[in-house]
């Protein structure tokens, strides 16, 4: 329960950094830095669960097809599975686990070292020099990471089926966009985009509001993960519920 | 008995023992001093084990113990009690099972002979009825009084201290010094303690080692280190205590 | 004139994998011939169950409802939408109820592990178990990787019943599917033999995510950062190695 008001402190925290990232001054620089160190942290891990999970869903779906005897099919569930839901699902747990953790992490070391204060002393505003930065890259780049991993989990599917399942290689190929629409593309990108803000937004706010020395930072770290992947799946259903209706 | 013979120890290309030869008495205070990161800590981990020598060997009444395996290692601890340099209590635990940890493990004595033991052990080193204490509420002196309790709670042959009045204030420094004196008095075991404290080591100590350089550049009886006409250790001291 | 080779990526990894097999063999040693004490055993499995039960749920309930979501559109291409039962119990049962129990469980009673036995190592309070000549395997890790032997198993059925149950939920209630159908659907694709599989799976997950989580802390590097960095491999090791173990498991149970 107490989450859920935590939750209110949550969407304040959200609107006051909303606010500051969109106000001068910006820092550019420690912006692209840090688009540069999630991509670094996220990009290996998130394609090391994408890419067998195409494997497992071509593998089930090699079954659900002999059922009805379409093959042809395979991969058109393949790229829709991937493309809907379980790239941005995985890849958001996955960043939250690198890069949500390490921000809550780095976050609640410069407030326990005081390096928070010693900012807001020399006239920087921690949130446009520490949490826009962060929450601007984890936004941007969830996007980008799950395109990469998505591609990833596609190959993958495609050495399962072609390579050791014997699909033929081009009843695969021609029908992988089939039945694929615009829709499918944008989904994925809001999803990820909504994710990365939410990682963003509970890392930065676990991590500025420590409390309790070195031992407070591994908590916030870890309840940032948690939390923060309770929070975008809730959300996942209903955008998926929205974007679904929206396409038909 | 303790007695390292030509031991040598080096982490990468970093020398931090280089031929420490010496035997250290029974029923004696033995310190070695030196400044830090010298390998004081690395010469004290061997006696139990945790380090392992480059060359030479280590040995305690008579066991060479870099050559034990796990189970002789663990015998051989079983009358070594050792003070860690923050106390290293077990924080999920409160003062009372921390001291009775060692009693729990290693005997068959009933939970009341081992409250018994626990305040009497605790109030050994000037801390009574905190038993129900937990770590995290102690202060850096306290938590190694309840540290050291812990350390002779099985009766330990041999204690070994590591730093213990590093971090602390004078006056505390000057407490756990005493503390250790009266526990020598009372228990008449061997105690080697690693100190960078100067006139700490004058007080408390019996024999003195000094380490310097990865060496152990001088050894033997606290007079006769004191009227030592060295060159090198008359600056060492002269430095730390200001003389 | 320091002639020490630099070690590369593949060499690194290599001998992390290496030390990981040491610590894992030296921890079933252990194990197999000193138990620990059943106490402690139950002790532990109840804090890992309570401390990711509800997480658990929450979790499961959300995946069960996405995929009948997703299922009832999918197969709402070719007139199908009807069979979403067998999908949902399919998905659910035999990949999504062993994989959110594990990914939960690595992400709370994991990270425990590695950050308590990390905190353990960067106080000096291993070296001060092995002085005091407790073993800190038979006392640290055995009663732990016991425990998630329990624990885990059991959560995944707590994950299986509620990634099905809101599947219906959201397959009856919000899609108008039949819930007779439905329910039809899933009780002749799905058996026993799949609900035992998935606690197989379970339990190979709580191998890995002890002895990886425990590996980490264990030899963590000094320092409050040690210990962060510590937990933080730990989870991200654990779901690239148990993602990968449950593909090749899939192969082998269903394949």
């Amino acid at each position: 329960m107490s989450f859920v008001i935590e939750l209110g402190a949550i969407s304040l925290f959200a609107l006051r950094s909303l606010y500051w990232a969109f106000s001068p001054p910006f820092f550019f620089r420690e912006t692209l830095r840090q688009m540069a160190r999630v991509g670094e942290r996220c990009l290996l891990p998130v394609i090391g669960v994408v890419a067998p999970f195409g494997m497992v869903i071509t593998l089930h779906g090699l079954q659900i097809v002999h059922i009805f005897g379409v093959e042809r099919m395979l991969s058109s569930i393949l790229v829709i599975s991937l493309l809907r839901e379980l790239s941005p699902g995985l890849c958001g747990i996955m960043m939250a686990a690198q890069a949500g953790s390490t921000a809550a992490a780095e976050l609640g070391t410069m407030r326990v070292k005081e390096e928070v204060d010693a900012l807001s002393v020399m006239g920087i505003n921690p949130f446009q020099y520490l949490i826009a930065p962060r929450l601007i890259a984890l936004t941007l780049m969830c996007p980008l990471v799950n395109a990469i991993a998505c591609s990833s989990g596609i190959v993958s599917g495609y050495i399962t089926a072609v390579v050791f399942g014997g699909v033929n290689r081009g009843a695969f190929l021609s029908n992988l966009y089939s039945f694929v629409g615009v829709i499918d593309i944008w989904s994925g990108i809001i999803k990820t985009l909504v994710f990365g803000f939410v990682i963003g937004v509970v890392s930065c706010y676990y991590g500025y509001y420590v409390r309790g020395g070195a031992e407070g930072v591994g908590k916030a770290a870890n309840d940032a993960v948690v939390r923060s992947i309770i929070t975008f799946l809730g959300m996942n259903y209903f955008l998926t519920s929205a974007l679904l209706a929206l396409s038909r | 008995m303790i007695e390292y013979k030509n031991v040598d120890k080096s982490f990468g290309d970093l020398r931090v023992l280089d031929h420490i030869s010496c035997a250290i008495p029974e029923g004696k205070i033995t310190v070695f001093v030196g400044p830090s990161g010298v390998g004081k800590s690395v010469l004290m981990k061997m006696i139990v084990g945790l380090e392992k020598p480059d060359a030479g060997s280590v040995w305690v009444d008579g066991d060479e113990v870099n050559r034990m395996d796990e189970r002789g290692l663990y015998r051989v601890r079983r009358k070594i009690g050792m003070l860690f340099q923050d106390g290293a209590l077990l924080d999920s635990m409160t003062v009372a099972e921390n001291v009775a940890f060692p009693l729990r493990q290693h005997t068959s004595k009933r939970e009341k002979e081992i409250a018994r033991i626990v305040s009497e052990k605790l109030a050994l080193v000037g801390m009574p009825g905190c038993e129900g204490k937990w770590p995290s509420e102690l202060s850096g002196g306290m938590r190694k009084r309840v540290g050291l309790a812990r350390a002779i709670a099985l009766e330990p042959e041999i204690v070994l201290f590591d730093e213990p009045t590093s971090g602390l204030d004078p006056l505390m420094a000057d407490a756990i010094d005493d503390l250790i004196l009266e526990m020598q008095r009372k228990l008449r075991c061997t105690f080697v303690v690693n100190s960078h404290d100067i006139p700490g080591t004058f007080r408390i100590a019996d024999l003195i080692g000094v380490l310097y350089d990865s060496r152990l550049v001088a050894y033997g009886e606290r007079e006769e280190i004191q009227r030592s006409r060295d060159q090198l250790l008359i600056r060492f001291f002269s430095r730390h205590t200001g003389r | 004139m320091s002639n020490t080779v630099k070690p590369s990526l593949l060499t690194g990894v290599l001998a992390q994998v290496g030390r990981w097999g040491i610590f894992s063999f030296t921890a079933a040693r252990w194990t197999c011939s000193a138990p620990p004490a059943l106490g402690s055993v139950l002790w532990e499995a109840y804090q890992i169950g309570v401390q990711s039960l509800s997480i658990v749920c929450v979790i499961a309930f959300f995946i069960g409802s996405t995929i009948a979501l997703q299922g009832y559109y999918a197969f709402r291409e070719f007139g199908g939408q009807n069979l979403v039962g067998i999908f949902v119990a399919l998905a659910c049962v035999r990949e999504m109820g062993p994989i959110v129990a594990g990914s939960m469980v690595a992400a709370k009673a994991g990270t425990a592990m590695a950050a308590t036995i990390a905190t353990m190592r960067v106080k000096g309070q291993i070296d001060a178990l092995e002085v005091m000549a407790v073993n800190p395997y038979r006392y640290l890790i055995s009663p732990r990787l016991l425990a998630s032997l329990i624990a885990l198993p059991l959560l995944v059925v707590f994950a299986d019943f509620i990634t099905v149950f809101a599947g219906y939920l959201v397959a009856v209630y919000q899609l108008g599917v039949n819930s007779g159908t439905f329910l039809e659907n899933v009780a002749t694709y799905i058996g026993m033999r799949d609900v035992f599989f998935g606690m197989i799976k379970g339990g190979v997950f709580a191998l890995l995510i002890c002895l990886l989580s425990c590996y980490q802390g264990y030899y963590s590097q000094p320092g409050p950062e040690g210990v962060g960095r510590a937990t933080n491999r730990a989870v991200v090791s654990v779901c690239i190695i148990c993602i990968i173990m449950n593909y090749l498991l899939s192969e082998m149970m269903y394949g």
